[in-house]
Order: C-alpha cells, then sequence, then structure tokens
C-alpha cells in the first residue's frame, strides 16, 4: 500500500472550517449521545475546567480562614471548635474535588481522548460507546459528590481514614464514597479504551517506538488505571458496608484494623499519583521538543521510563504510612522502594534540559509553562527525597511540608502540565488562537503566586506546622499570611486565563492546520478536525523529526516542506493490517 | 460488554452489515482482537477487585486463624460443594455455547444460554438458603453477630446447663483476675520521699512485652462480651475465640460481591440470550457470546477460590 | 557529630525548630545531608534551564547545531549518580531511624493517653496531668523518656507529634505504639508568649493525624526540668493535686480547677457563660434547672432545695451523667465513675471521692450571686486543711483506665 501524502502543499489554501467535527451535526442530543471521542474531550475539559474552579474556590476558602491564628472565617480555639466542621468539609471538598474530579480524569480525560486517535493516526478510539460511558460515569460520580454535601457533608479529609470517616457524623460519606466509585469506573473504562486503542488501532509504521512519547505517557497512565483502580473500588466498598452495616472491618473493638484500610487506600491512591503525572510528563515531551524545534533527547529511555515509573509506583504505598505503627522492616523495604521510583523521574528531567540543547526555542505560551513544569516539578520531586528519607519523614509526616510537596508535584507538575496542554492544542481543537501576551502574562501570575503560596508552606512545615489544622499556634502566622497573598495572585492568574481562552472563541485569529511546527500527526488535520478526523489515511514518520516542517508566511503556520521526503521505516508490514500485540 | 457491536454511521446501506463492523475497525478480525483484548482488560480489573478482599481475609486469617478455624464450621459444606458444581457446569455449557455460535448451531446456542442461566439461577437459590439460615441463627457480622447456637451438634439439657455453669464460674474467675492494677504494674502510692526506682515501672523496650497483662483494662475486656450462649460444641473444643463475628464480615462481603456479578453475568447472558434469537450470532461474528463467555469463567474462576478458603478450613 | 558549615547553622535556625534533644541531633545532620543535595540538584537543573532558554531563544541568525538524540555515556552517567546518591540518603535516613526505633532499657516511662481531642499523661507515681514533664538530660548521662502511647479502642486515630524533638507516632486504637526522647536543653521562651515565666519555656505537641473538629486545639505542651529535686517535686505534685509545688495545701477550689484541666471538663463546659456541648458552670449552683430525662420521676432541681441534695446531684452529674439530662443537652458525657469515684462514693478516704469532690467545689465556685452584703450568697469556700493531706490510696485512677 503506497503512502498518499496529504497535500496540504504550497499552493492550497487553507480547506473551509465547515465540517469539521463542531459543526459536524447540531443539537444537545448530538453532544449527549455523541461518539466522537473529539466531542467526548471537549466535554471532559469544560466539567473538569468547572470541577477545577470548584475545588478552587474551596482552596481561596481554606486560605482565607488560615489568615488568622484562630480562624478568620470559622473562628475557634480549645473549649469551642464546632466552627472548625465547616472548615473540615471544605478541606475535604477541595481533596476530593481536586484529586477524584480534576487531576486523575483530567489530561486523559480531556486531551487523552481528543488528541489520543488523532495523533495514532485512528478514526476514534477502540470502543466509543464505552467512551461516552466513561463520560457519563464522570457526570454521575459528580452527582454523587453534589448529593453528598447535601446529604449532610464530608469532613473526613480526601483520604477517608478509618476510623474517622465511619464514625463521623456527617451524612455525605458514604454518598460521596459511592460518588468515587463510579469515578472510579470512568476511569477504567478510559484506560481500558486506551490501552486497547494503543495496541489495536497503530496504522501501518507506527510501531511501538515510533509512537509519540504522549502516547506512551497515555499508555503507561492507562496500565495504573486499570490496574490500580478497582482496589480503590473494593476500598471503598469496604468503606461504605463499614460505615452501613458496620461490619467491623476496620474496628478493633470487632477484630479489625484501622491500619488496612489505608494500606488499602494507598495501594490505589500511590498509583494515582502517577497517574495525575505521566501524562503532564508526556505533554512536557511534545512541547519541549516541538518548542526547541529539536529531536526529543533519549526517545526510549523516555518512553521506557513511563512504563517504568508505572510498574514501581505500585511497590511505594506504604511510604504514605511510616510513623503510623507498621513495623521497622516494612518501613525500610518501603522507603527503599521510594528512592528508586525518583531515578526515572529524573532521567526524564535530564531528557527535556538536553532536548533543549543547542535548539531554536521559542517561547510561546505552552513553553512558557513547560519551563515553568521544569521549575516546579523539580522542586517537588526533590522534596519529595526528604519524605522519602525515614528519619526526617518522621519529622516532616503530616506537616505542612508534605503540603507543599504534594502541591508542587500535583499543581505545579500535572496542573501545569495540563495549562501547557491546553494551550498547544487549544487551536487544534477550537480552530482559534488566543492571545499570546496574555498567556504568557498569566503564566507568569500562576508560577509567581504558586512560588509564594507553597515555599512558605514548606518553612512552616519542617518547623513542625501540621496539616488539616484549621486554627493554629500565632508563631506560624507570617507564613500563612504569605502564603494566602499567594493564592490570591494565582486566583487572579487563572481569572485571566479563562477570560482570555473564552474570548478566543469569539473573536480569536483563525488557527492555521500547524501553528507551533510540530511534527505529530495530530498537525496534519484541520483546525478544528474532521468528524473522521483524517481525509486520507496519515502518513507516519517520526513524530519528531522538525526538518521537514517548515513555517509557510502565507499560511501563518508550519507546513511539511515536499522537497524534504520522509523516509519510511523499513520494518513496516507489507500486509497492513496485521496487529501484533 | 465492551464490544462495538453496530455501524453508527449515517452512512450505510440498507441491509444489516453480517459482520457488524464498526466504522473505525478497518476489518473484522481487528475488531475481535480489540474486543478480546478489551474484555480481557476488563476482567484483570475484577480480578484486582477480589483481590482485595482475598487480602483482607489474608491478612485476618493469618492474625486470628482461631476466629476462622471456628465460625467456618457454621457454613454448610454439602450446600457449597453443591453450589461448586452447579457453576462449573454453567462453565460448562457457557463454553459450549461460544462453540455452538462459532458453528452456528443456533438452536443449540440458545438451549446453552438458557441452561446457563438456570445454572445461574440454582446457584443463587442455594446461597438465599444459606443466608436465610444465617440471618435466622444471628450468625452475622459485627454487632449484629448473635448467634443462637455453637456450630455442630447440640447436647441434651443438663449438659448444656452444668456447662453453662462451668463457663460463668470461669468468667468470673477471668474478671476478677483483670481488676489487678494497671499498666505500670503497681498500685501507685506516692511515697513519701518519692525517688527514681527504675525497677518498678513498665519494660522500656517493647520487645518480649506482653501487652496483654500490663494493657488497660479495655485491652482485656475486649472480648468478654461477645461469647455466645449454648453449649459447647462437639467439633471446637474450649469457648469459642472471640471476634468472631470477623469472619461473618468477610463471608458476607466476599459471597455478597460475588453474588452481585453473578445476577450481572446473568443479565449479559440474557441479553445474549435474546440476540442468539435472533440469529445475530454464527462464525461470521460470535464476539459477544466469547466476551460474555470469559466474563462468566472468571466468575465461576472467583467462586472456585471463595469455596475452599471460607468453607473448606481446616 | 560532625561539624557542620555555618551556612547549614544559619538555614537550620529558619527551617527547624530549635533542637532539645539527642533525637533531634540524630535528625539534623539527615536532614542538611539531603537539603544540601537537593538544593545543588535544584539549581543544575534550573540553572541549566534558563541558561538555555536565553542562549538558544529563537532569532534571525540562530544556527541549529546537529540534532544529536543520544548519547549513551551520559544517560548512564545521570541515571548512575541519581541513583547512588539516592540510595545514599536511604541508607542515612535508615541508620537514624534504626537508632531511634528501639527506647533505651533505661527509659523511664510515661504513659500517654490519647483520646479526642486531648493529651493526659499518667506518670509511674500516679499522677495524671495534661502537660508533660521531663527531667534534663545530657549526651553523656542521658535522662531517657519513654512515651507509651494508648489510644481508645472506640476513639479515631490521632498522632503525637514533638517538632522539637523531631518525633511523631500514630495512636491507633487497638494498638500501642511508643515514642522515646532525652531532653538535652531547656525549651526557649515560646514564640509570643506575653510574659517570661517558666510557665511559657515549653515545646509544642501537636496532633498530627487528622481526628475531626478538635484536631488543630489538640495540644500539649514538654517542660524540661532542669534541677533534679525540682523535677521530684513536680512530680510529686503532679501525683497529689491537693498540695502546691512546695508542698503546701491548696484551696479545695483550686484543687478543682486544676483537676478540671487534667480531666477535661473543659472541653465541653465552658466557666463564663459560653454555650457549648454541656451546660455552663457559671452561675449553675443553685439556680432552678428543668430535666428532659431523669432517672426519678418528678424529679425537679430548685435554688431552695438543699445543700445536700445539690451535693448529690452534683455528684451523680459526674459519675452517673445520663441519670439526669438538663433542658436543651443531649446525652454526651462520659462516664467518670472509673476516675472520679471509689467503690464506695461516700467514702472520704478514697482518692478519687476526694477529686471529685474537689471539682464540685470548683463548680459551686464559679457561682457568682452576691448576698447583700456583697459577698457570695451561695458558696461558702471549704477550709483550707492545716496540714497537707497524705496522697491516699487510688487504686483506680491508673493510667488507661476509662
Amino acid at each position: 500500500m503506497t503512502a498518499i501524502t496529504p497535500d496540504f502543499g504550497r499552493g492550497e489554501l487553507l480547506p473551509p472550517l465547515e465540517d469539521n467535527y463542531l459543526t459536524h451535526s447540531r443539537g444537545i442530543l448530538s453532544w449527549i449521545f455523541t461518539l466522537d471521542h473529539k466531542r467526548i474531550g471537549v466535554m471532559y475539559l469544560v466539567s473538569v475546567l468547572t470541577a477545577f474552579f470548584a475545588g478552587g474556590v474551596m482552596a481561596m476558602l481554606i486560605r482565607t480562614q488560615l489568615l488568622k491564628s484562630g480562624g478568620l472565617i470559622w473562628p475557634g480555639d480549645a473549649q469551642q471548635h464546632n466552627a472548625f466542621k465547616a472548615y473540615n468539609e471544605v478541606m475535604t471538598l477541595h481533596g476530593a474535588l481536586m484529586v477524584f474530579m480534576v487531576l486523575i480524569p483530567g489530561i486523559p480525560g480531556a486531551l487523552g481522548n481528543f488528541v489520543l486517535p488523532i495523533m495514532l493516526g485512528a478514526k476514534d478510539v477502540a470502543f466509543p460507546r464505552l467512551n461516552l460511558m466513561s463520560y457519563h460515569l464522570y457526570l454521575w460520580g459528580a452527582a454523587f459528590a453534589v448529593l453528598a454535601i447535601v446529604m449532610g457533608g464530608v469532613d473526613t479529609g480526601w483520604t477517608f481514614y478509618t476510623p474517622y470517616s465511619v464514625k463521623t457524623d456527617f451524612g455525605g460519606v458514604e454518598y460521596m464514597a459511592f460518588g468515587v466509585f463510579i469515578l472510579g469506573f470512568s476511569s477504567i473504562f478510559t484506560g481500558l479504551n486506551f490501552i486497547v486503542t494503543i495496541h489495536k488501532l497503530r496504522p501501518p509504521g507506527m510501531t511501538w517506538f515510533r509512537m509519540p512519547l504522549f502516547l506512551w505517557a497515555i499508555y503507561a497512565t492507562a496500565l495504573i488505571q486499570v490496574l490500580a483502580t478497582p482496589v480503590l473500588g473494593i476500598t471503598v466498598l469496604f468503606l461504605i458496608f463499614e460505615r452501613t452495616m458496620h461490619i467491623g472491618i476496620f474496628d478493633s473493638r470487632y477484630g479489625g484494623d484501622p491500619i488496612l484500610f489505608q494500606h488499602f487506600f494507598w495501594f490505589y491512591s500511590h498509583p494515582a499519583v502517577y497517574i495525575m503525572i505521566l501524562p503532564a510528563m508526556g505533554i512536557m515531551s511534545e512541547v519541549i521538543s516541538t518548542f526547541s524545534r529539536r529531536h526529543i533527547f533519549g526517545y526510549k529511555l523516555i518512553a521506557l521510563s513511563s512504563v517504568a515509573i508505572a510498574a514501581i509506583g505500585f511497590l511505594v504505598w506504604g511510604h504514605h504510612m511510616f510513623p503510623n505503627g507498621q513495623s521497622t522492616m516494612i518501613d525500610t523495604i518501603f522507603s527503599f522502594l521510594t528512592m528508586f521510583v525518583a531515578i526515572p523521574s529524573a532521567i526524564k528531567v535530564w531528557n527535556w534540559l538536553a532536548t533543549m540543547y543547542h535548539g531554536s526555542i521559542d517561547m510561546k505560551t505552552p513553553m512558557c509553562y513547560a519551563c515553568s513544569f521544569l521549575f516546579l516539578f523539580a522542586i517537588g520531586g526533590l522534596t519529595g527525597v526528604f519524605l522519602g528519607t525515614l528519619s526526617v519523614d518522621v519529622h516532616l509526616h503530616d506537616t505542612y511540608f508534605v503540603v507543599a510537596h504534594f502541591h508542587y508535584v500535583m499543581f505545579g507538575g500535572t496542573m501545569i502540565g495540563f495549562l501547557a496542554g491546553i494551550h498547544y492544542w487549544w487551536p487544534k481543537m477550537t480552530g482559534k488562537m488566543y492571545n499570546e501576551s496574555l498567556g504568557r502574562l498569566a503564566c507568569l501570575g500562576v508560577f509567581i503566586g504558586f512560588n509564594l503560596t507553597f515555599i512558605p508552606q514548606f518553612i512552616m512545615g519542617s518547623n513542625g506546622m501540621p496539616r488539616r489544622y484549621a486554627s493554629f499556634d500565632p508563631m506560624y502566622l507570617p507564613y500563612h499570611q504569605l502564603s494566602t497573598i499567594g493564592a490570591y495572585i494565582q486566583f487572579a492568574s487563572f481569572l485571566l486565563i479563562a477570560v482570555y481562552l473564552v474570548h478566543s472563541l469569539y473573536s480569536g485569529k483563525k488557527a492555521p492546520v500547524n501553528p507551533w511546527g510540530a511534527a505529530t500527526l495530530e498537525w496534519s488535520c484541520c483546525s478544528p478536525p474532521p468528524h473522521d478526523n483524517f481525509k486520507f489515511p496519515p502518513q507516519v514518520g517520526d513524530p519528531y523529526d522538525h526538518d521537514a516542517i517548515v513555517f509557510d508566511e502565507r499560511l501563518g503556520g508550519y507546513v511539511r516542506d515536499e522537497s524534504i521526503v520522509p523516509e519510511l521505516p523499513s520494518n513496516a508490514p507489507h500486509h497492513p493490517l496485521t496487529h501484533e500485540l | 460488554m465492551s464490544t462495538a457491536a453496530e455501524t453508527h454511521d449515517d452512512h450505510h446501506d440498507g441491509h444489516q452489515d453480517p459482520y457488524h463492523l464498526a466504522h473505525h475497525f478497518d476489518t473484522p478480525q481487528q475488531q475481535f482482537d480489540a474486543g478480546k483484548l478489551g474484555i480481557w482488560l476488563f476482567l484483570t480489573t475484577e480480578i484486582l477487585l477480589f483481590s482485595g478482599l482475598f487480602c483482607a481475609y489474608a491478612v485476618y486469617r493469618a492474625n486470628h486463624p482461631e476466629v476462622f478455624e471456628f465460625a467456618h464450621l457454621y457454613l454448610n459444606k454439602p450446600l457449597g460443594a453443591i453450589n461448586t458444581v452447579v457453576l462449573l457446569f454453567s462453565s460448562l455449557t457457557m463454553a459450549w455455547g461460544v462453540r455452538a455460535a462459532q458453528l452456528g448451531q443456533k438452536n443449540l446456542l440458545v438451549g446453552l444460554l438458557a441452561l446457563t442461566i438456570l445454572c445461574g439461577f440454582g446457584f443463587l437459590g442455594i446461597k438465599f438458603v444459606e443466608y436465610r439460615v444465617k440471618f435466622q441463627n444471628g450468625e452475622l457480622w459485627g454487632p449484629h453477630y448473635n448467634p443462637k447456637e455453637m456450630p455442630g451438634a447440640a447436647k441434651d439439657e443438663d449438659d448444656r446447663a452444668k456447662e453453662d455453669r462451668q463457663r460463668e464460674a470461669e468468667r468470673k474467675k477471668h474478671e476478677e483476675a483483670i481488676t489487678v492494677a494497671a499498666l505500670t504494674n503497681t498500685v501507685a502510692t506516692a511515697p513519701a520521699g518519692y525517688h527514681y526506682d527504675q525497677s518498678k515501672y513498665a519494660p522500656a523496650s517493647s520487645d518480649n512485652v506482653d501487652f496483654a497483662s500490663i494493657s488497660p483494662e479495655w485491652v482485656r475486656q475486649q472480648g468478654s462480651d461477645t461469647k455466645p450462649p449454648g453449649s459447647i460444641a462437639e467439633t471446637w473444643h474450649g469457648d469459642p475465640p472471640v471476634n468472631a463475628q470477623l469472619f461473618f464480615s468477610i463471608y458476607f462481603v466476599m459471597t455478597g460481591l460475588h453474588g452481585l456479578h453473578v445476577i450481572a453475568g446473568m443479565i449479559c447472558i440474557a441479553w445474549i440470550l435474546i440476540r442468539a434469537t435472533k440469529g445475530e450470532f454464527g462464525p461470521h461474528y460470535f464476539n459477544p457470546v466469547d466476551f460474555v463467555g470469559l466474563y462468566w469463567h472468571i466468575v465461576d474462576l472467583i467462586w472456585i477460590f471463595l469455596f475452599p478458603l471460607l468453607y473448606l478450613i481446616t | 557529630m560532625t561539624q557542620l558549615p555555618n551556612i547549614l547553622g544559619f538555614l537550620d535556625s529558619f527551617l527547624l525548630p530549635p533542637s532539645g534533644s539527642s533525637s533531634a541531633a540524630n535528625h539534623d545532620p539527615v536532614w542538611n545531608a539531603v537539603l544540601i543535595i537537593t538544593t545543588i540538584f535544584f539549581f543544575i537543573v534550573t540553572t541549566i534551564m534558563f541558561v538555555f532558554i536565553f542562549k538558544y531563544r529563537r532569532r534571525p541568525g540562530l544556527v541549529q547545531g546537529s540534532q544529536v538524540t543520544h548519547n549513551t555515556p551520559l544517560e548512564i552517567v545521570w541515571t548512575l549518580i541519581p541513583l547512588i546518591i539516592v540510595m545514599a540518603l536511604f541508607g542515612v535516613g535508615l541508620k537514624g531511624y534504626m537508632w531511634y526505633d528501639k527506647p533505651p532499657s533505661d527509659s523511664y516511662t510515661i504513659v500517654a493517653k490519647v483520646v479526642s481531642w486531648k493529651f493526659t499523661f499518667y506518670y509511674p507515681n500516679g499522677g495524671i496531668s495534661p502537660y508533660l514533664y521531663v527531667p534534663l538530660g545530657s549526651d553523656a548521662h542521658p535522662r531517657n523518656i519513654r512515651l507509651q502511647i494508648e489510644a481508645e479502642p472506640g476513639d479515631v486515630l490521632h498522632a503525637m507529634y514533638i517538632p522539637a524533638y523531631r518525633i511523631q507516632r500514630g495512636a491507633v486504637p487497638g494498638r500501642i505504639t511508643e515514642l522515646w526522647f532525652n531532653a538535652t536543653s531547656v525549651p526557649p521562651l515560646h514564640p509570643g508568649s506575653s510574659a517570661d515565666t517558666p510557665e511559657n519555656h515549653f515545646f509544642d505537641i501537636f496532633c498530627t493525624q487528622y481526628c475531626g473538629e478538635g484536631h488543630s486545639q489538640m495540644r500539649s505542651r514538654v517542660y524540661v526540668i532542669a534541677d533534679e529535686a525540682q523535677f521530684q517535686a513536680k512530680l510529686k505534685q503532679i501525683a497529689n493535686p491537693f498540695v502546691d509545688i512546695d508542698g503546701n495545701p491548696l484551696p479545695l477550689a483550686t484543687v478543682g480547677k486544676n483537676l478540671v484541666d487534667i480531666y477535661g471538663c473543659n472541653s465541653c463546659h465552658t466557666i463564663d457563660g459560653k454555650p457549648n456541648t454541656g451546660p455552663t458552670w457559671e452561675n449553675l449552683y443553685k439556680r432552678d434547672h428543668t430535666f428532659d430525662i431523669s432517672n426519678e420521676a418528678g424529679y425537679s432541681l430548685k435554688a431552695t432545695d438543699s445543700d445536700a441534695k445539690w451535693d448529690a446531684y452534683l455528684s451523680e452529674s459526674i459519675i452517673d451523667p445520663g441519670a439526669k439530662i438538663v433542658g436543651g443537652f443531649k446525652n454526651a458525657m462520659t462516664n467518670f465513675a472509673g476516675q472520679l469515684s471509689g467503690p464506695d462514693p461516700n467514702d472520704p478516704k478514697n482518692e478519687n471521692n476526694r477529686r471529685r469532690l474537689a471539682i464540685i467545689e470548683y463548680i459551686k465556685s464559679l457561682d457568682h450571686t452576691k448576698g447583700p452584703d456583697g459577698k457570695p450568697l451561695y458558696y461558702k469556700p471549704a477550709p483550707i486543711p492545716t496540714t497537707a493531706p497524705a496522697a491516699t490510696e487510688s487504686s483506680t485512677t491508673q493510667s488507661g483506665k476509662q
């Protein structure tokens, strides 16, 4: 089968904008019951960003409360701490919304769904109806979360530790737990879909090591989603049974063990943090190589390190429980394994830096976010080393140091990666360009605000400030005040991002097919893509070969230079329909 | 449960495509391979879901073996064995049904699927009987554990009364022993001229410490109110262990969740059955039968593990 | 311990709390090692990044070098070196952890009962206190203290954290855990203290495992007493709340006030009229009360009732709180029969009974009704005993009992 080159050469104008996936059919039902992965991705994006906003409001409430040592919004003291119940609920919702409704489904659901089939060169994911079901399950999970608030609220912390989660008289716990159960299945089905798609729907010529690294990252993420999330499922089921039927499995009065819950919970929740970070790292590989116009350095190692992180990530859950009463031997084993999981991440960072070496770096908004990621993820990962070191963790466990650490990796890592991805693929998804100056300004605002929020938290944590406190000893006041100022700066920056992105939908410049000069397949179909993704089967080449991509002034974007013949892989199969595992 | 079985493309012909090929697949073989991988991944998640339960079982059995050895005597082994045979047989009929679909033997397929569902009902019926007995006898979880009798044969009235008196006496002695001084092994009187005398105090290292003897009263009291009344069983010697209800917590969650999966499987098979009666399956297309069959085998396999672990503890 | 460069000492002075024990001295060098290494790597990564952003910024005339995609020796180096470093850190961390793991055999054990939402320390001599009093030790002559942490079976998870000593451990219902330390310095003045008194020289104890609405207020203090004789005297005073530190008898209401801190009455009963879980004690004595629930039909309590009836009611409220519930409140009070009542509640020699009477005296003292002469109308303070009462048998107020 000869490869057909899509002809967006210099002689042709841009294809007309009608009949893209957005205009293909109309009406709300065509969205609710769509089987188009691109529409599902867009719906995920809107839902996830809505949840992010809700979680962000919770965060602002938390930080505002902590402006005063006795609590600003909900004051209390040693005798009267009834008002802190409201704080505890806000704190729980912040964590639960952010983890379960933003970070875990975020990049795979919103960007993965949209980009994966196109980047792969396929027409859709393997199971489009399952994909739609994943999204509907997400909405049902969200509905149960809202129901939980209505039915009495949740104040257990997003970790639902027993016995408190069994004993608390906040009535929403079982509803939130069930909502998490449903969201877990949304995650499982998404992961299942992605694994099968990548295994079975690759076009001829795209071998495993010709896939873009974002797809490797999504693949590793999907493996974790499928293997780890069921354990979360059984954990929340246990919690619901314990709470509603008193089965006693976590109650020491009936022979149960509260620490068993923690083992079950973290067996999922540690791999879950790799579900959060791996896709963001995949985006980094794409963005950094594109905006440096350089082939990614160390492709194979980055690809394999994604899978290594997924694998090792299953072995380290006990490091969340070091001082909780387990034996020294277990602590030793988990600390040892935790140190290993740092290495693949470090390898990636070196590879990205090496990619920038002798590049031609254009600091567009996605690249600004990518550089923020490098900075913030470095801090997050390195502070993890403190926590993995046993004798230091005894001091830092459950203090604000931990809070700062995980915000650096989850927010400074995943969310910044998510923002980079949104800004990177925005022209492709919407067909519009946003205001570049505002984009960079908001990135700077987020960066500065973020560091101002969380660096004081490291310091007060190592000085002994415990986490999940609604009030605190006045000696920590200056740190909290700085932290809150940073939070407000961030909030303002996020509002700015929302403003210019929405504005671009109405008045943004029309986006060319390939505004950034990337070489992966999604940049060879129109912006926005047509319903079936490709008018012609895409030609598979090296996803990071920028030599053949040149800028065309007239189009305002990049095109493939026809005089440079891309080399076809020598091992391209003759029978194009053989799909080996 | 996860294949795209019908085309949803706008521009498709009037007649039904016998291969049920979805628009995003190139060939029926690719569609089948994708579906197969998909169902295996889903089954992996099911195994992981149950593995959490097996883990809880393992942890508690390792820490409290006597609880499992005692409480499993309440289970009805013959009924459990019948259930095992029923499920194994249903796996046979299901696998045979897949073969029938592959060969295009529609009537045989419909019959076998119906038989499989019937076996499912049989399984659920027996489980219902077992559950009913337990609910009636108070052999339940957590705070609801209040068994009417000990497992095994009951003795006659006089023996029972004598053994009750014996146990009451032993219990009283045990309670008196408890009210000895607490943690630091001393009845503390602050002597005049207090001095720092290490020898009186609790051992500093937690190695070799018998926490039960120095720990507060509540630890010792933990088991004292969970002894069931009734006679001593012939197959269990001595007092029943404390926290026997833990076994039933595990039992009901495991078999309950398994039962829910059996029901879900039966619903899927019923759906396949309806489609089979319409003649949708044949050598060109039997994916759904194959995949639902795989699911049913996993459900059976889980029971194969549950049965010996719960019923056959020696 | 090796000599550390001054820069680290400067950093640690604001990154870490003041160091107060040998466990802190065990922790801090490891912390410093991790700090140095991670800071170096942070600067390497960010400096390279900023240099590249500037040096290779896209501009007309920039000639891109060749597209190198592999460099195996470099990749091996940057994998192995971090691996060796983190393994070394693991080893150092493990060493520190193992040093800390077992309390030395000569440790002095104090039981820490951790209950929502307070810490209570039970001393070997029978004393009970909300604060931790320990003697000062040194590296050469350690005075090792072992805290035996106990949680209640129906309660939730807690943890005990002493930042100054860099130690924490979870309190798990159904398990007993332990912490140990050797206090090597007297705490400095606690930041934010109003006056420089001995009471304000302490280290914080925090609860770090989220446990509900009282979590952020679940705190205690470590007092380190340098002088051995003073430490003994303090222990004696804790064991016998009826005397002050010099052995002089205290007024009964003051004793009651101190006991209220120990038994935690103030977590539900205010003394200034503010509403809380239980009735406020201010102006409680000799006021009319109505009861939602009562074990005696037709029971009522009036301002004009006899002293004896009031004493009986107040005693019963402590020993059997569910018997009568004041209107508007729930039956939520812990039963203190084990701690504040002897086998015979009326035995005047029983220590528990005496403590209960002291608390009742304190409740009475909070009645501010003044008579026409300006003196308290109902409350007549009990006479202060002339001789120090000996600490009597307190068989049931041992550590750990509910």
